[in-house]
């Protein structure tokens, strides 16, 4: 109920005491609801500013010169001198089913090293490719589990993934950036949120050893609750 | 008017009127009955656990995902479509190739949902009035050609291509509102963040590419031709902030 009826005495009338407490009693008992505001009466000042926010933003940052290199075919997560590229999330970081991570990724490619692009026929896509991806850990009770964000490619050379000769390896491409995001839905309400994780690996390469190297990197990461 | 003061007070020993009665109560119902507003509530009173609870949808269907989330303060769409999410495969194996030798396109912007399963990989929604707010991801792989030229008695194994480029553009409603630059021979993936003012209307966002490339010349040229434009994903997601 959001309005309250009221029936006017009129002249003549003996006013009882239900009568007089009627309108009283309804405005006590009133649900405000939309229709009891007036139009465009809200401001930002109503918000309160502490607190739970319904966006929260968190950024990890390595703007130094160390390179993560690797040839493994299997994701790894990137250590920057060391320390790895990772979002930690403070303890109790907790989201409900209906909510949403957006994440994204950035960084620098450096100076890899492409010893084989492929032939060209299709046979050998994956060796001139390498990935990177998003990892999330999270926990709805039990062990910690992992799902991934969002992931991308790039490749060694610019090659074509189909050639019409298959000899020959083109030069690789040095010092250029990459950059991807993507949203994850909560899975559950409490779930809690412990990280998340720069990973990239390497395509399949016959043995011929090409490497991924990446320097400067970052994440970042909005919880949205509302 | 949101505050109020008894107009007719009753006096003591004074005849209390039906008008007086009337006036009294209409006036304090006539606030709560639809003139409420910032002086009735303090600032910094709208608390996080005010909020109602966001609503959000995700579907999967024709190879693509489309997730759409309502909350108080903003809404989020998303469409993908991702070799790793929607087909199970793994990074390497595009989701689908056009061939750029074959197929219909043209030297201006064409629509990717024109070609192959890439049809649902379109936002299309209810905007509200405020602020559109989001990126375009698209993972593809336009390439050089390697190809062999013969003379009488003489091969020549070159790479060839290297002028060849590919540019992506996001369109809002048929605009333009973000676009790559001229993306040289490579595998690439590309975040394309855009931002357009929006009223409460009917929006559709979608992904278009144009190019550049070429027929291989010399005679004969050796194997079948191909230019292939891959496209190993794509994902459209936009943050719609309400005023």
């Amino acid at each position: 109920m959001g309005q309250i009826d009221f029936t006017k005495f009129r002249e003549g009338d003996t006013p009882d005491a239900t009568g007089l407490n009627a309108p009283y009693d309804d405005l006590a008992a009133v649900s405000i609801e939309k229709e009891n505001t007036k139009p465009n009466w809200a401001t930002r000042a109503h918000f309160d500013d502490t607190g739970e926010k319904a966006n929260e933003l968190f950024f990890y940052d390595y703007d130094g010169v160390s390179a993560f290199q690797t040839t493994n075919t299997n994701y790894q997560t990137i250590t920057n001198a060391g320390n790895p590229s990772r979002i930690t999330f403070p303890a109790g970081t907790s989201m409900d089913g209906a909510h949403i991570i957006r994440a994204g990724a950035s960084g620098i490619i450096g100076d890899i090293i492409c010893n084989t692009d492929g032939d060209g026929d299709g046979t050998q896509d994956s060796y001139n490719y390498f990935s990177f991806r998003l990892l999330v850990t999270y926990n709805v009770g039990g062990g910690n589990l992992t799902d991934v964000i969002a992931e991308c490619g790039y490749s060694y050379t610019r090659r074509s993934r189909l050639t019409n000769d298959s000899t020959g390896l083109d030069s690789a491409l040095w010092w250029r950036n990459f950059s991807f995001s993507g949203l994850w839905a909560v899975p559950n309400n409490n779930t809690q949120i412990i990280s998340i994780e720069l990973q990239a690996k390497v395509g399949p390469n016959g043995g011929s050893g090409n490497q991924l190297d990446v320097t400067r990197n970052n994440i970042n990461a909005v919880l949205v609750r509302n | 008017m949101s505050k109020h003061y008894t107009e007719k007070p009753n006096v003591r020993f004074s005849q209390v009127k039906s008008e007086n009665l009337n006036d009294n109560i209409t006036k304090t119902l006539g606030e709560v009955n639809g003139n409420l507003n910032s002086n009735n509530l303090p600032v910094d009173a709208l608390t996080f656990d005010k909020f109602s609870s966001p609503n959000r949808t995700s579907i999967t269907s024709n190879a693509t995902t489309k997730l759409d989330y309502e909350g108080a303060t903003q809404d989020y769409h998303s469409v993908r479509r991702w070799n790793t999410f929607e087909d199970s495969n793994d990074m390497w194996e595009p989701v689908e190739s056009i061939n750029l030798q074959t197929e219909n396109w043209s030297t201006g912007w064409n629509k990717l949902v024109d070609y192959g399963t890439m049809d649902y990989t379109f936002l299309d929604f209810d905007a509200k009035e405020g602020i559109l707010t989001g990126n375009a991801v698209i993972d593809f792989h336009h390439g050089l050609d390697r190809i062999v030229y013969q003379s009488d008695d003489t091969t020549f194994r070159v790479f060839y291509g290297f002028d060849w480029w590919t540019e992506w553009g996001v369109f809002v409603n048929d605009t333009l509102v973000a676009e790559t630059s001229w993306i040289y021979a490579r595998r690439i993936t590309c975040n394309i963040p855009f931002k357009v003012p929006v009223g409460s209307q009917k929006v559709k966002i979608d992904l278009r590419w144009r190019a550049v490339t070429s027929n291989a010349v010399g005679t004969p040229y050796q194997g079948n031709p191909t230019r292939p434009l891959d496209i190993f994903g794509a994902h459209i997601w936009v943050r719609n902030v309400k005023r």
